[in-house]
């Protein structure tokens, strides 16, 4: 039986899934799964719901009408992870706060990673418009529709966050 | 430091992993929509496509129609596929564990969505069956986690972890096994295989039943088809080990061994 290429497109990928191929899912999966974990755990606080909205947010990418307009992949997934984020944050009250605004300190993220504990350093609103822009691939457009927010101050929240990480990395001389 | 060096810098940096658990979830999902009613597989058929018709496509249906009720065609044959279908709903659960292990072989990756239905059926043959088929339709992050929950028939785990020794195997002839006790069979696989084999003293009252009964049936045309004949006792039922195909080794593993010995290789894959 032929493979799927695991380097196709996400287009591809999701066409050739609507033809019966569930490892089609599976490289879509691998290929957006821990990011979104990642991404909404540190806007819940809380793993075990983030899995809940991951799960929910791929589900939904499942029953996208296949006739529809072609929707970019990684905008939808995160768009509709980060909505059912606020829903679980009012629903359940979540620890953490979608509507970034104040930090969590310690908690926001459970960090477990070093890209975790530089975001952790950051207030909240900045640490989503970092996370979106450096490990998603969405441009500064693209975040503004995920997050709800005006371009320019997308643009204006990153590089305030970047010139305060670049001061922190320099001073733990950390280079890459 | 500048602005681009701090997002290489980020960009280096590796996300930790989302649970496996969430991964398992979501694929189950994706292959349960892939069986429901309006997903588009072979195994339902294409969505009928609706057009208009011209006055004259009108006439020449409405012709074709006629001639149908007049002269009804022959019924199409029933295909294997269409027979394994409905042995799916066997109440029987042997009908249906067959039924499953056959359908792979007809639908290919196309039967993935079935068999993850079937991950939920009410006998444990049947799931299994299921998990293995997932297993061996490259479905194993549904297919492993439903094998090892069931608790035995470990065999295509092999396919996983010595994919190469597998295949070959599947692709050797296998020897004449008539005459012989269980070991003696699994010995002379692993002769024809050049392999080492491992096997336990039995200690059980099963084990012991296994190692002592000799078939009169000469054994399968493969060598893989004949060890897993080999694991089964007398009646097909279960035997009391599973295999682990080494580099060099056919090993066997009483029952418990084996359930700790392939959750364990699971869960650092």
């Amino acid at each position: 039986m032929q493979t799927v290429n695991a380097d196709a497109s996400d287009a591809a990928l999701l066409l050739a899934y609507r033809g019966g191929r569930l490892d089609a899912f599976t490289s879509l999966y691998d290929r957006y799964g821990d990011r979104l974990f990642f991404y909404v755990r540190t806007l819940l606080g809380n793993a075990e719901a983030a899995e809940d909205v991951v799960q929910e947010a791929f589900v939904r990418l499942l029953r996208v009408e296949p006739s529809g307009p072609e929707v970019p992949l990684a905008p939808f997934l995160f768009t509709a992870a980060r909505n059912l984020a606020v829903d679980a944050q009012r629903r359940d009250g979540v620890r953490g706060k979608v509507e970034a605004s104040a930090p969590a300190p310690g908690s926001a993220s459970e960090s477990d990673s070093e890209f975790g504990d530089l975001l952790d350093t950051l207030p909240a609103e900045q640490r989503e418009v970092v996370f979106l822009k450096i490990r998603t691939g969405l441009t500064f457009a693209e975040i503004a529709e995920v997050t709800g927010l005006k371009l320019p101050t997308v643009a204006s929240r990153y590089r305030y966050a970047l010139e305060k990480l670049s001061g922190l990395l320099a001073g733990e001389g950390i280079s890459r | 430091m500048k602005l681009e060096e701090v997002e290489s810098a980020l960009r280096g940096i590796a996300l930790p992993r989302a649970p496996r658990s969430l991964r398992e979830r979501v694929l189950e999902e994706a292959a349960k929509e892939l069986a429901s009613p309006h997903a588009p597989t072979i195994l339902r058929g294409p969505r009928p496509r609706v057009e208009k018709l011209s006055l004259v496509g009108a006439i020449l249906a409405s012709a074709a129609v006629l001639s149908i009720v007049l002269f009804p065609p022959a019924p199409a044959p029933k295909t294997r596929l269409d027979e394994l279908l409905s042995r799916i709903q066997d109440p029987e659960a042997v009908g249906r564990a067959q039924a499953v292990r056959s359908l792979g072989d007809i639908a290919g990756r196309k039967a993935m969505p079935l068999a993850s239905s079937l991950l939920q059926d009410r006998d444990r043959d049947v799931r299994a069956a299921a998990a293995e088929l997932l297993i061996s339709g490259g479905a194993a992050e549904l297919g492993a986690p439903a094998l090892l929950r069931e608790g035995r028939g470990f065999t295509v785990m092999n396919l996983l972890r010595s994919a190469d020794l597998w295949k070959a195997m599947a692709g050797a002839r296998g020897p004449e096994l008539s005459g012989r006790s269980a070991p003696e069979r699994i010995r002379e696989i692993g002769r024809a295989a050049g392999l080492d084999v491992i096997v336990p003293p039995p200690s059980t009252p099963e084990e012991r039943r296994w190692a002592s009964e000799r078939r009169t049936k000469s054994g399968p045309p493969t060598l893989l088809a004949a060890l897993e004949f080999s694991l089964r006792q007398d009646d097909g039922s279960p035997g009391p080990y599973e295999v682990v195909l080494d580099a060099g080794a056919i090993r066997l593993l009483p029952l418990a061994e084996a359930l700790t010995f392939w959750r364990t290789w699971w869960e650092r894959e």
